[in-house]
């Protein structure tokens, strides 16, 4: 062997460990979620039965309950990608225009809600929008209820939850590519007499765009697959494809039925990323 | 912008950014109430749901494991994705791209999808009871290997090719000249995995069992059903003790590049992400 293929082969031989490590933990439990989705389901007697082979349990996606969930599924993770990137791309142009040591702290603290326990979040947020909670006392106080109105337990509790946990990366990702955007190219443009709005819409923006779908395309997936946000801040109505797959597994004991919510959510999150690479395509041009 | 554009451009995040923080303050907040009914303290101010919790086995417990199962995983992804970080990071070779496809993969899976299918896989062998480590690992890996990654590409090759020249052995090199230089990104690394495992609900949901649950396991049921004030003291400690790493490690790494001027962990192991 030669010496371009020794190093070849050692190179391949350092990656293995991590290689096997993603291999045992996201393809094999992929490839027994999708057999699972095709094993016989046995009320009373375990979680499913071994060795057996059924397509019975897609037969009931044609049903309104499983459209209206796949089709409510997308509307979330559409609603949390539109919200993600027009919320977190004032929050990073701001960052850019601050100095070095406070850009640091802001960027602290845009992280800091990610980096701890998403449940403290929920907690939080629980507690504020609760009947009790600050805000629901401020309108009373203003007068503008007379009391109590529900803050949770509904679509906007659902998103607002959601969103806590994707607009900390969504920010990040688009702060960096701001970053990366040469600020001589927004100079040289006034200098040559272009107004503040004209060098944001024709320099900044379309230099920013890469990060910006990004973003988009990272809180869409997540977004698909929200859980925590319409588990503890929603209602029944904001039943996603990941919370069915729970119910179905964790409370019905029902391993095969959840598993064919597990696939569809995975076919979901992989069209969906190929339509979004479509439209991207069609603005921003592959470097 | 203009006149009117700035001002409002700066409102606008800084609003958001404090909507960011408030559930986290409020949390925090909540758990010094001397009352049950969850709602912060007015003015007096109280220890007793803190030394509850530190009295309650079940919380104490659920801690130390949280603890265990984040310097666990942390070796694990430290120990496969630094020799990961190693190949990649002196340059592209055949193959190298679906490499860092396969590395990334595991953050585009929905974690419902992942937690579950790794129960399916688990359920009733030997693995099951010790399933999250790897798993958390598995999360920690691809910030591992972009952390390294970018920590290598900031030494020079020239160094070590140096030591070689005078008559080192390669594994000479590597330790006497490029583990010393990596240090403060394997710093950086470890923290922000143990950070990552010590604050992950929805795996921990799926993969523990009453016998070995982490502090996010045990809040989870309270939380969706009737909440005690001990979720709040677990919050405000997991927050204690995020931020006492975030503080540490910024110690160490300015102890250790006094040279470079870096003034916050967080937004340094962003900077090391984002290069």
């Amino acid at each position: 062997m030669n010496r371009t293929g020794r190093s070849l082969l050692m190179r391949w031989c350092l990656c293995l460990p991590a290689l096997t490590l993603v291999g045992l933990l996201a393809f094999v439990p992929a490839a027994f979620l999708v057999r699972m989705s095709f094993n016989e389901f046995a009320p009373g007697q375990g979680f499913y039965r071994e060795g057996t082979f059924t397509t019975a349990h897609y037969a009931g996606l044609t049903r309104f309950f499983e459209l209206r969930l796949i089709g409510f599924t997308l509307l979330f993770g559409l609603e949390i990608a539109s919200l993600a990137v027009l919320l977190g791309f004032p929050v990073a142009l701001y960052l850019r225009s601050l100095r070095p040591r406070w850009r640091n702290l802001a960027l602290g603290a845009v992280l800091l809600p990610k980096v701890a326990s998403t449940l403290v979040i929920l907690f939080g947020l629980q507690r504020i929008l609760g009947n009790s909670g600050p805000i629901n006392q401020i309108l009373e106080y203003l007068g503008i209820v007379e009391e109590p109105i529900q803050l949770y337990r509904n679509h906007f509790g659902a998103l607002l939850g959601e969103l806590y946990l994707v607009l900390p990366l969504a920010i990040l990702v688009m702060a960096m590519q701001l970053r990366a955007v040469d600020s001589v190219l927004e100079a040289a443009a006034r200098g040559l007499g272009a107004s503040s709005w004209q060098v944001f819409w024709h320099v900044t923006l379309p230099l920013a765009l890469p990060g910006i779908f990004l973003a988009g395309e990272l809180a869409l997936i997540w977004g698909l697959g929200a859980f925590l946000g319409p588990l503890f801040l929603g209602s029944p109505a904001e039943t996603t494809l990941s919370l069915e797959f729970f119910h179905q597994s964790f409370e019905s004991l029902a391993w095969p039925r959840g598993a064919v919510m597990g696939t569809i959510l995975l076919l979901l999150v992989l069209t969906s990323l190929m339509g979004y690479r479509l439209i991207q395509r069609l603005f921003v041009r592959p470097a | 912008m203009n006149a009117l554009a700035r001002p409002l451009l700066c409102a606008t995040a800084l609003i958001i950014l404090a909507a960011m923080l408030l559930p986290l303050v409020f949390s925090v907040w909540v758990s010094f109430s001397p009352d049950s009914f969850l709602t912060p303290p007015g003015s007096v101010w109280s220890l007793r749901w803190h030394r509850e919790f530190w009295a309650d086995p079940r919380w104490n417990r659920a801690l130390w494991q949280s603890l265990l199962v984040a310097s666990l995983a942390t070796g694990l992804a430290l120990a496969t994705g630094i020799p990961l970080a190693f190949a990649l990071g002196r340059g592209a070779f055949a193959g190298s791209v679906w490499i860092e496809y396969a590395i990334l993969l595991p953050a585009f899976v929905p974690p419902v999808a992942l937690g579950l299918g790794i129960l399916f896989m688990v359920q009733g062998t030997l693995w099951q009871n010790q399933a999250l480590i790897p798993a958390h690992a598995l999360l920690g890996l691809p910030m591992v290997v972009l952390i390294i990654r970018s920590g290598l590409s900031a030494i020079d090759p020239a160094l070590e090719s140096a030591a070689r020249g005078l008559g080192a052995s390669p594994f000479q090199a590597m330790r006497q000249i490029t583990m010393p230089l990596l240090a403060p990104s394997i710093l950086v690394a470890s923290a922000t995995v143990f950070v990552i495992s010590l604050n992950e609900s929805m795996l921990a949901i799926f993969l523990t069992h009453p016998g070995n649950e982490t502090l996010p396991a045990v809040a989870w049921p309270q939380l969706r059903h009737a909440p005690t004030p001990m979720v709040a003291v677990a919050s405000c400690v997991s927050v204690a003790v995020t931020v006492g790493i975030v503080l540490m490690i910024g110690t160490i790494r300015s102890w250790i590049g006094s040279g470079e001027k870096r003034t916050d962990t967080l937004a340094s192991t962003t900077e090391d992400v984002g290069s």
